[in-house]
């Protein structure tokens, strides 16, 4: 594969260490109102706090889950690290570099280094375009290749990387295809550009399990070849034990707990992770009646004007006066943080 | 099992499209005992939707009950006239779908949909007393005056246990639940499974659950049925099912799941897609996808062997027959 | 060896680009078709279009007479030698409707045209910026909706003389809001799809995802408008002859009708036939909008 390995070789002389950074991360949506009300009444306006104040460390090679519910502000993190939306306060580091202030031919190479692929495989594929122009239209514009048969090369080069078959499915649409092949179309494309950070936005949760698994394996595999780093957005912790190395539980824009997935999963400190842990079914009926129950309260508050303190209080079983008032600090033991008043 | 409640037999689900004829429901037989908790496991398109339909006869053109017979308390629901049949939907057999916001009416509150339903088949009761009552055995408490509210003011869960209040305002013996809780969030999720496992301990109501998620059958069902492009493959108790899988589809399955309990360094994963559900290949329909298949497999439908006969183990499948044993290696194992 | 080749043969195929294109294109038009032709009254329009589409372009060899020749037969009704009589002039009113339709259609696709692709652009960059700049172009759309475009084109013709160049202009400019307001609408739909984000992550320009991504998909919806701009051009072009505002040196359906209402009581056939085409033409239009409507969304039609 004389194409794909040639984008890696060039990024593989860089050194380890962070390729990633959000530094304290904030996102607020202003929530509309009638602009007559609005005037009216004279009142600043509300917001969605998406994110507020978050901060995460990529490290080469690691596969990061950012582990939270709706609401939790995950794929928002997702969109500002992207460089796809701009952060309200807080900023992105890239190689060193903010994002916010790369220059043209920076950009270009931040387009082609960090990519994404999304849940649903099918909407992020232009129905009306063949497979072929949906690889060879960003070839052309990051490499400005010309010829044809060097766009038709890289372009198989990638599908058969993903285990598809060129000469079969080049000149086919995304609608000939089933969910996992989209998916794979769609790691192809980010491959071709010799993409080194794939954001995967609950990239299996629309497949069915027998695919989730093979969409994985290649993952898996890719990952090795090529040397990716992954950034998980899910809500599957499942997924995220057996697949990422580093976890990162959200709630309602914050984060609540980082850490190694062993160290979290085995021993969840914060009541939101237990709760999680608890909440999410096991396939196997023993351990399934046996284990603890954890009885969530209520339902996930809105992220418009949430709760003071820390913002999980409403729903947690231990929260004290202390959590309603004051905003917990976060803690950091050896490589683990949390942020909660109970645990120390 | 206790006394039956729903006997499937044979039941064949068609629709006539313009392509060919797509079996939906292939010849399934199922069984659901008084107050048992039943699950129905199987990847999308494997019809297990389509099944839970058949037996409220919701089916959209151009689907058709092709053949078998749906039995429900001694009646055949399948050759039962509309009028009858529209007694059952509600009052007999209610039905819980994913989409709980599909469900409701946007522009009438919550308590007068209730009310509707209750109008219908509990004329001679008192909505008034009965509504706050019902609302309050899914979760929420009066003084939340649930019943005033519009579907749009709630949340997803709190839509889908207004579905399950709606659902059991009749005081339904079987509900059938499909996906009730794909759309919501883990925690929300386990709220509601609970309530429906408390509903129906509490009701003596048996429950149909129709899924994707192995967690979610393991953690709330007795029985468990697994389905495979119209047929059913296996069926066991749950202990049995998820210890002694016999079916090479349900290993697969089981295999291919991941669970928070463990850590999976290497993923294994049934090879292939699930076949054009028009053009189905002859025999077992798994068996283009099984690595266990041999001629015989490609060749005649399964039999139906008793893995487990205490434990209501059956699967369909040539492995461990004389037939099998004999056979050679497939023609092609092409997928 | 044998990878090799199949690499030669990928290589053909992806390379014979244009041909493969033109292929799909083909296939892509024979589906339309199929889907278009099930609506019969879709189809009607499209012939009675493709019919008076050919009578203008042959005009020259198609139409008996000269045009403007005047004769001593003023007033002749319908009969052999004139099929649709002849006017006050004794003009044949058949030769007058041939040449007629070469300015009535011209003027309806030219007017459409220039409409369309003001509104394309401007609905594209509203719907796919949105924010200040929607806001800011939403109001236009308002304001030129607000303008009583018959007084406006009143005004205009009086002051500056009705020449033909100047009515396709000035409607031109008026008639673009509908698409801006519908493109805009689709536009707003897509860009919140995932392919645009994915577009923007792999560092597409806003050019390049407007108008290679997006508008491709809106295509067949301004198609409807389209054939609904051009019927309504068309007639208003007649309003405005019939007004006595239309451009007296060429011939045009809606000429003839002011023409013919002074005689209305004596000779029908002079204001019933031009009548007739415009109403026939117009109808038309209108059919093959909805035919294209229902070819694109067969599921509205089927429920």
């Amino acid at each position: 594969m004389p194409y794909l390995s040639l984008e890696g070789v060039a990024h593989m002389s860089e050194a380890n260490g962070t390729i990633m950074k959000a530094e304290n991360v904030v996102k607020l949506f202003p929530v509309k109102k009638s602009s007559l009300l609005a005037a009216l009444t004279r009142k600043p306006p509300d917001y969605v706090h998406a994110v507020d104040g978050v901060s995460l460390d990529v490290q080469v090679g690691d596969t990061i889950a950012i582990v939270g519910e709706s609401g939790s502000g995950k794929t928002t993190l997702a969109r500002v690290m992207l460089n796809l939306i701009e952060p309200t306060s807080g900023k992105v580091i890239w190689r060193g570099k903010d994002v916010s202030t790369l220059d043209k031919n920076e950009l270009f190479q931040f387009r082609k280094d960090v990519q994404i692929i999304f849940q649903n495989p099918g909407g992020a594929l232009n129905p009306r375009k063949s497979i072929f122009r949906i690889l060879s239209e960003p070839l052309k514009l990051h490499f400005n290749i010309k010829s044809g048969s060097e766009l038709v090369d890289r372009a198989s080069e990638a599908l058969l990387a993903v285990g598809l078959n060129p000469a079969i499915h080049l000149d086919r649409h995304p609608h000939e295809f089933s969910g996992g092949q989209r998916q794979r179309i769609c790691i192809a494309r980010a491959l071709s550009l010799g993409a080194k950070i794939i954001f995967a936005d609950e990239p299996v949760s629309s497949l069915d399990v027998s695919i989730q698994a093979q969409i994985l394996i290649l993952m898996k595999k890719l990952k090795e070849e090529f040397g990716l780093t992954y950034i998980f957005v899910t809500h599957d912790l499942a997924l995220t034990r057996s697949f990422a190395s580093r976890v990162y539980v959200m709630y309602l824009g914050e984060i609540v707990e980082s850490g190694p997935v062993e160290d979290i999963f085995m021993e969840p400190l914060h009541p939101y992770t237990k709760l999680l842990l608890a909440s999410t079914p096991v396939p196997n009926p023993k351990r399934a009646r046996s284990r603890e129950t954890i009885i969530p309260v209520g339902e996930i508050p809105s992220p418009i004007n949430p709760p003071p303190g820390c913002r999980f209080h409403t729903r947690c079983a231990l929260a004290k006066a202390i959590c309603k008032t004051a905003k917990p600090v976060v803690k950091t033991v050896g490589n683990r943080s949390f942020a909660c008043h109970l645990v120390n | 099992m206790n006394d039956l409640l729903l006997n499937i037999k044979g039941l064949k689900t068609y629709f006539n499209l313009t392509r060919g004829v797509l079996r939906a429901v292939d010849g399934v037989d199922l069984k659901v005992g008084a107050g048992e908790i039943v699950g129905l496991v199987g990847e999308s398109g494997c019809g297990k939707s389509v099944l839970a339909r058949s037996v409220l006869r919701l089916l959209q053109h151009p689907g058709y009950i092709a053949a078998g017979e749906i039995i429900y308390e001694g009646t055949d629901l399948s050759k039962l006239p509309d009028e009858k049949m529209r007694e059952h939907r509600g009052k007999k057999i209610a039905m819980v779908f994913q989409d709980p916001l599909g469900y409701l009416n946007p522009v009438m509150k919550v308590g007068s949909q209730i009310e509707e339903a209750l109008r219908i088949h509990r004329p001679n009761e008192d909505p008034g007393k009965i509504i706050p009552l019902l609302l309050e055995s899914v979760g929420f408490p009066r003084s939340a005056r649930i019943w005033d509210r519009y579907p749009h003011e709630l949340s997803g869960g709190m839509l889908q246990r207004v579905i399950i209040a709606l659902a059991i305002s009749c005081d339904p013996r079987l509900l059938i639940a499909d996906e009730p809780t794909t759309a919501l969030d883990v925690t929300i999720q386990a709220q509601v499974l609970r309530l429906l496992k408390r509903l129906c301990k509490e009701r003596e109501m048996a429950m149909l659950l129709i899924t994707h998620n192995l967690g979610i059958v393991a953690d709330t069902c007795d029985r468990i049925y697994v389905m495979y492009c119209g047929r059913i493959v296996e069926t066991a108790d749950v202990f049995s099912l998820f210890e002694k899988p016999y079916h090479p589809y349900t290993r697969g399955l089981l295999e291919a799941t991941l669970s928070i309990d463990e850590f999976r360094e290497n993923l294994t994963t049934i090879e292939g897609t699930v076949p054009d559900p028009i053009n189905l290949p002859p025999g077992c329909r798994f068996a283009p996808r099984c690595s266990a298949a041999r001629l015989v497999c490609t060749q005649a439908d399964p039999p139906c062997l008793t893995i487990d006969a205490l434990k209501e183990h059956v699967a369909y499948c040539w492995i461990g027959t004389a037939e099998y044993e004999k056979s050679a290696a497939p023609l092609t194992t092409a997928i | 060896m044998e990878m090799q080749t199949s690499r030669q043969v990928l290589h053909k195929k992806m390379e014979m680009g244009f041909s493969v294109r033109l292929h799909k294109f083909f296939v892509s038009a024979v589906d339309f078709w199929r889907r278009y032709k099930k609506t019969k009254t879709a189809v009607f329009g499209l012939v009675i279009i493709l019919i008076f589409a050919f009578i203008a372009i042959n005009a020259s060899w198609l139409a008996p007479y000269d045009p403007y020749l005047i004769t001593r037969e003023r007033f002749a009704p319908p009969s052999a030698k004139h099929w649709l009589g002849t006017d006050d002039m004794g003009r044949d009113i058949l030769s007058r409707i041939i040449y007629g339709s070469r300015v009535s259609l011209s003027i309806g696709f030219i007017i459409a045209a220039l409409s369309m692709t003001i509104g394309i652009v401007i609905g594209a960059v509203s719907g796919y910026f949105g924010g200040k700049v929607d806001t800011l172009l939403q109001r236009l759309v308002e304001m030129v909706q607000m303008l009583p475009s018959l007084v406006l084109i009143i005004v205009v013709l009086l002051l500056l003389g009705g020449g033909i160049d100047r009515i396709v202009i000035i409607m031109g400019l008026l008639g673009w809001t509908g698409t801006a307001r519908v493109v805009r609408a689709e536009f707003l739909s897509h860009r919140e799809r995932e392919y645009v984000e994915a577009g923007k992550a792999l560092g597409f320009s806003k050019f390049h995802i407007i108008f290679s991504e997006i508008l491709p998909a809106v295509i067949p919806t301004v198609l409807v408008i389209m054939a609904m701009n051009i019927s309504g051009a068309i007639l208003m072009e007649a309003g405005l002859s019939f007004l006595g505002l239309g451009d007296l040196s060429v011939i045009t359906w809606g000429q003839m009708l002011q023409n013919a209402q002074r005689w209305l009581s004596q000779a029908w056939w002079i204001s019933f036939f031009p009548g007739l085409a415009i109403f026939l033409t117009v109808l038309s239009f209108n059919l093959i909008g909805d035919g294209i409507n229902d070819a694109i969304n067969p599921y509205l039609k089927e429920r």
